[in-house]
């Protein structure tokens, strides 16, 4: 009957659909854009203006030298008495003023005066320049008092070889950062697949979307859609983060950032942790009657998924422990443990490949049950399967 | 099963736990015919359509479409209209059909989309969302869904549901038109006015189990005849009638097979005062409750 033109594939049309109207969603929009602008700018306006605001705005400091071992320099005004520096501190002129004791060498008493709260980080190292002075030592020693350190690390592997992998906090915080934004990708994609299978409950589609396509297609049309939603998120996150992080003292951090098999592993890992992650979901919200329920019975894999971050501190101190070990064959905690760990300590080639053996044979066994049990799900209506039912449903033919 | 069938059905079999919901059920459905697939609630209908959808898997038995065993693209040749939920409702309706009609897995113009919704007169209705449309405009909508890739085989599960008597007529037309260009059409509902208006054959269910299976007007001739009374008194014992259906001034008399009716009719005579009498082969409703009350 039908002039059948050139076939759609139908996994990518769910996945475009999903996505598409994911992100013309007000939620999407509010949590991608305006929630990380919430954050940056508090944090950039403070990091901006906060020591301004603290010192008095850029105003010089005054003091009053009681001992005769300081000297006016640039943001410091010397006044001859608390007298005068309290009149130019009520003027506006200065933001506080302090007064060096004159048995100050041998109490190291210094009085601050200042309206409201007020702090003034560089008085100690205005002084310290001060009696480096008074006590007459050469400048390239009192320049090294000053900075003791300009530290290079050069990290070493087992063979003594220097490692790759840009300086040494960089290499520290480029995983570690990948294994939050890792977290937060399989949070958020997750979250919206939840949505919107809930929904679907809700509605009752789950039949008429049957009807059209299979349950395999659905789910993983539904994964793709959801997992770009995801990419999406992170994407403009992390662009956000880039931008702020470039215009701040930061910044020359990010030029030492490389491109390394770090972050080949960690797209890896994202890929795989986050099909485990939204398989699992599909199939807990496909049995839930509604979007609420669906969120409760998915608890137990967010919870799951935020796992490496209630660790994170126990991980920081004993990355080789037996604990962070069987954390990074676990495959729920994998992909974030071993990102982590990368970034404290030398995780084996051996430990990365089981760990990525047993999250890709996790994987190819939750999908062949979840087909079944997303179908089975999808058409249930009411009432939330009990343990047999879904044993039930997973021998479906 | 005949080759003409477009849909044929062997001995299937469908458990849930120890439940069994289909038990050995056998039938066959024509090329551009329209088909009754009848049952009590809980028969087993909605089992089978998801089973004949590939939604459901039976325990045993096989389904064979268009001449061949069930394969994922045979879905883009099927058209369904559940009998109740639905469709996503924070979309517009044109969204929603070209989404539908992508998910059959064929392409649908723009064109053809705003022909149909007009034809439904929905056009007004275009780009507004699923959710502000009322109940028999969505069920319109869902027609819609059902038959814009131009399946082979249409099943509809109670389509009159939900429509008031215009939209009722209007559908009923549609279907027909559909029939008539031939489509081949499995329509289970429970308004037996309709399957009598509209079904060439019929296969009534209940409890999984097949009780009558075949062509309509067979069917009711081989359950005879009943009377159709209007009257005023009370009615007698009468032999030659195997049940009354007595509404008070109405009833429904059920005849045995070679009873006399002009015997019938005197005796009535005697005791009421009748207003109406006529004889008449026995309503799809009769023998629905009569074969589902036993």
């Amino acid at each position: 009957m039908n002039k059948r033109n050139r076939p759609i594939n139908k996994v990518l049309t769910v996945a475009r659909y999903e996505f598409f109207n994911t992100v013309k969603k007000k939620a999407f929009l509010l949590t991608a854009l305006f929630l990380p602008l919430l954050i940056a700018v508090p944090i950039f306006l403070s990091a901006t203006y906060l020591p301004n605001l603290m010192d008095g705005s850029g105003k010089s400091t005054g003091f009053v030298d009681d001992a005769g071992l300081l000297a006016a320099s640039a943001g410091y005004i010397k006044y001859p008495d608390v007298d005068r520096a309290k009149e130019a501190l009520l003027k506006g002129d200065i933001s506080s003023f302090f007064v060096v004791s004159g048995d100050y060498l041998s109490t190291g008493k210094v009085t601050r005066y200042s309206k409201g709260i007020s702090s003034n980080p560089g008085i100690d190292a205005f002084l310290t320049e001060n009696l480096l002075r008074y006590a007459k030592v050469n400048d390239s020693v009192a320049k090294r008092i000053l900075q003791p350190s300009v530290l290079v690390v050069v990290s070493l592997d087992d063979k003594g070889n220097v490692k790759e992998g840009g300086s040494d906090i960089t290499s520290f915080l480029l995983p570690y950062m990948l294994s939050i934004l890792l977290f937060l990708s399989i949070m958020t994609s997750s979250s919206y697949l939840m949505q919107g299978i809930g929904e679907e409950k809700e509605n009752r589609t789950g039949e008429m979307l049957l009807s059209s396509i299979s349950a395999d297609e659905l789910l993983k049309g539904k994964i793709l859609g959801y997992g770009a939603v995801g990419l999406l998120q992170v994407g403009i996150w992390l662009t956000m983060g880039l931008l702020v992080l470039s215009t701040s003292q930061f910044a020359p951090l990010l030029a030492g950032i490389k491109l390394t098999w770090i972050m080949g592993l960690a797209v890896v890992y994202f890929i795989l942790g986050y099909a485990l992650f939204s398989v699992s979901i599909a199939c807990a919200s496909a049995i839930s009657p509604t979007a609420k329920e669906a969120q409760q019975t998915s608890s137990i894999f967010t919870m799951l998924a935020a796992l490496p971050m209630i660790f994170s501190q126990f991980i920081i101190l004993a990355p080789d422990s037996d604990i962070a070990k069987a954390l990074t064959l676990f495959p729920y905690t994998a992909p974030v443990i071993t990102m982590m760990r990368i970034s404290l300590v030398d995780v084996s080639l051996q430990e990365i490949a089981a760990s990525l053996g047993i999250l890709l044979v996790t994987i190819f066994l939750v999908l062949k049950l979840a087909g079944k049990i997303f179908r089975m799900g999808m058409l249930m209506q009411g009432k939330r399967p009990g343990l047999k039912e879904l044993i039930g449903f997973a021998r479906e033919k | 099963m005949e080759e003409n069938y477009s849909l044929s059905v062997e001995n299937l079999t469908k458990r849930f736990g120890n439940k069994t919901v289909l038990d050995g059920i056998s039938f066959g459905v024509k090329k551009s015919e329209i088909f009754g697939l009848l049952g009590p609630n809980g028969a087993g209908k909605t089992t089978m359509i998801r089973i004949i959808l590939d939604i459901l898997r039976p325990d045993s038995g096989s389904v064979s479409i268009l001449g061949s065993g069930f394969k994922e693209e045979i879905k883009g040749r099927i058209g369904y209209l559940p009998e109740e939920g639905g469709l996503y409702r924070k979309i517009k309706v044109f969204e929603c059909v070209k989404y539908f009609s992508e998910l059959k897995g064929y392409p649908v113009t723009d064109s053809e989309i705003d022909g149909w919704l007009k034809k439904l007169e929905l056009g007004e209705y275009r780009d507004r969302k699923v959710q502000e449309l009322s109940k028999g405009l969505h069920r319109k909508l869902q027609f819609i869904i059902s038959v814009i890739h131009k399946p082979d085989i249409l099943i509809l599960d109670e389509p009159f549901y939900g429509l008031d008597p215009v939209n009722k007529m209007h559908i009923e037309s549609l279907i027909q038109e559909l029939k008539n260009g031939g489509m081949t059409i499995i329509m289970s509902t429970h308004q037996m006015d309709e399957v009598e208006k509209m079904c060439d054959r019929i296969l009534l269910i209940n409890k999984g189990r097949t009780v009558l299976y075949g062509i309509l007007g067979e069917i009711k001739e081989r359950y005879g005849f009943s009377i159709g009374l209007e009257y005023n008194g009370r009615l007698p014992k009468i032999s030659g009638v195997s049940r009354v259906i007595d509404h008070g001034n109405e009833a429904e008399l059920l005849l045995e097979k070679d009873a006399d009716t002009q015997a019938l009719l005197k005796k009535l005579a005697d005791s009421v005062r009748i207003e109406k009498f006529e004889v008449k082969t026995r309503s799809l409703n009769e023998i629905f409750i009569e074969e589902v009350g036993k």
